[in-house]
């Protein structure tokens, strides 16, 4: 199985963000995630890697990674809580959560429209932006962080925050708009968590 | 002489009795309507909202004091009161001097019995007492359908910077987001800062945030429903 240069290298960020490395990691994307599945194999050296249903998965787990791409942020609001706790059940206590998050204002498509879904929700929500827009789960990066935080998972690495701004082609066309968003926000598009399973005070 | 000094007294009360002055024609009113006009500069006036001729809705006012000001004072057509907590047995129930211009909804009854498009500007001093955030999406949603194009909503929302505020998750930026995508454009904003110990405490729990994002303690927004929302629909269901 040959492994693309960007599941490698988030891999790479997993491990440099603190994923431990050996034993059977759980691995929940969207997708075909073979290359994926190898890149953990080959860069992390897990031993294991196994395909996570949350739909099928009932008692709690003894995991020591659980790696997701592409799936918690497509999660409403209203059901976040719940699928955070679904995930921190597959963990051994200590064990560790990665993950890579299209926040809500992640760009799509191509760079002069890529923050259009965000600036006109309405008009993704109608369908004119395309069938992908509108549908990443509303929350900045610093919502991500505490929502993790909030759900018993501590935040030992983060990667991607302020890094990636708008283009000077988006900037300069919708000024006005993107002021009323936060910049730091807006250039944490796309993030790279590793948050470990902590026990949550009753 | 003293049969005219007596006439005069007569005729001063028959006057007070028929057409008495404020001070004698409800203190108790007159009170109550000068902290709705305080409590509506404190909260709402500064974001410059469109208040004449407006059919309103007052979401988490407690009483009718509010809408009552707006109608009595501003100007606006209609008000229904929203009547939450234990500030519901302060609400004034004899209001049909207004010939039915003010109504009052129970809490209980939810928003969900208001009809779409009636009203052009709804209120909601904090949002995050009116929805809790499994609710808040599609919350936000029927918000926006209440409105009628070019209808305007005020609301106040906590944020995470100053601790539990925005359930805890939810930044200025957060709530712009989601107020967007429920289709709202944003007028204005006023932020009130977080105190000294919160900064301290808020880059602790915000430490990827940019400063206005973390020091952000509390906001009110002025949100309006576009005009262009009803070209949308059309295109839509065309």
């Amino acid at each position: 199985m040959s492994i693309s240069a960007t599941d490698q290298g988030l891999v790479q960020t997993l491990m440099e963000l603190g994923a431990p490395a050996g034993g059977t990691t759980a691995l929940w994307a969207a997708g075909k995630a073979e290359g994926l599945a190898s890149a953990l194999q080959s860069v992390l050296g897990v031993r294991r890697v196994r395909t996570l249903d949350l739909a099928a998965v009932e008692a709690g787990g003894a995991l020591k990674l659980v790696v997701s791409r592409g799936m918690l942020d497509r999660i409403r609001l209203r059901d976040l809580s719940k699928t955070l706790e679904t995930l921190r059940r597959q963990l051994d206590e200590g064990g560790v959560l990665a993950l890579e998050i299209r926040t809500g204002l992640a760009p799509l498509g191509s760079e002069e429209r890529s923050l259009d879904h965000v600036l006109f929700p309405q008009l993704a929500a109608q369908g004119q932006l395309g069938g992908e827009a509108g549908a990443l789960t509303p929350l900045t990066a610093s919502g991500w962080l505490r929502l993790l935080d909030r759900s018993g998972f501590e935040v030992i690495g983060v990667e991607g925050c302020g890094d990636r701004p708008p283009s000077m082609a988006v900037a300069s066309l919708h000024a006005e708009r993107l002021a009323l968003f936060d910049a730091t926000e807006l250039a944490s598009g796309v993030i790279r968590v590793v948050g470990r399973r902590r026990e949550i005070e009753a | 002489m003293k049969g005219l000094k007596q006439a005069r007294r007569w005729i001063g009360e028959a006057k007070e009795l028929l057409l008495p002055s404020e001070d004698v024609k409800a203190p108790a009113a007159r009170e109550s309507s000068e902290r709705a006009r305080q409590a509506w500069h404190a909260l709402f006036a500064d974001l410059g909202p469109n208040v004449a001729a407006a059919d309103v809705l007052d979401l988490d006012g407690g009483d009718s004091r509010m809408v009552e000001y707006l109608v009595d004072e501003l100007g606006a057509a209609t008000g229904i009161a929203r009547l939450t907590g234990d500030a519901r047995k302060a609400a004034r129930v004899d209001l049909d001097d207004r010939e039915g211009r003010i109504r009052l909804l129970r809490e209980e009854d939810g928003i969900d019995s208001l009809r779409a498009g009636e009203f052009s500007l709804i209120l909601c001093r904090n949002i995050e007492s009116v929805l809790g955030l499994d609710e808040l999406e599609a919350g936000l949603e029927t918000l926006y359908g209440l409105l009628r194009p070019g209808g305007e909503m005020l609301i106040g929302a906590g944020c995470a910077g100053g601790g539990e505020g925005g359930y805890g998750v939810l930044t200025p930026t957060g709530w712009t987001l989601l107020a967007m995508r429920a289709g709202f454009e944003v007028l204005g904003v006023q932020r009130s800062w977080a105190d000294a110990a919160a900064q301290v405490a808020a880059a602790a729990r915000l430490p990827h945030a940019g400063d206005d994002e973390r020091q952000t303690a509390f906001m009110r927004v002025r949100l309006v429903r576009p005009f262009e929302a009803w070209d949308l629909q059309t295109i839509s269901d065309a």
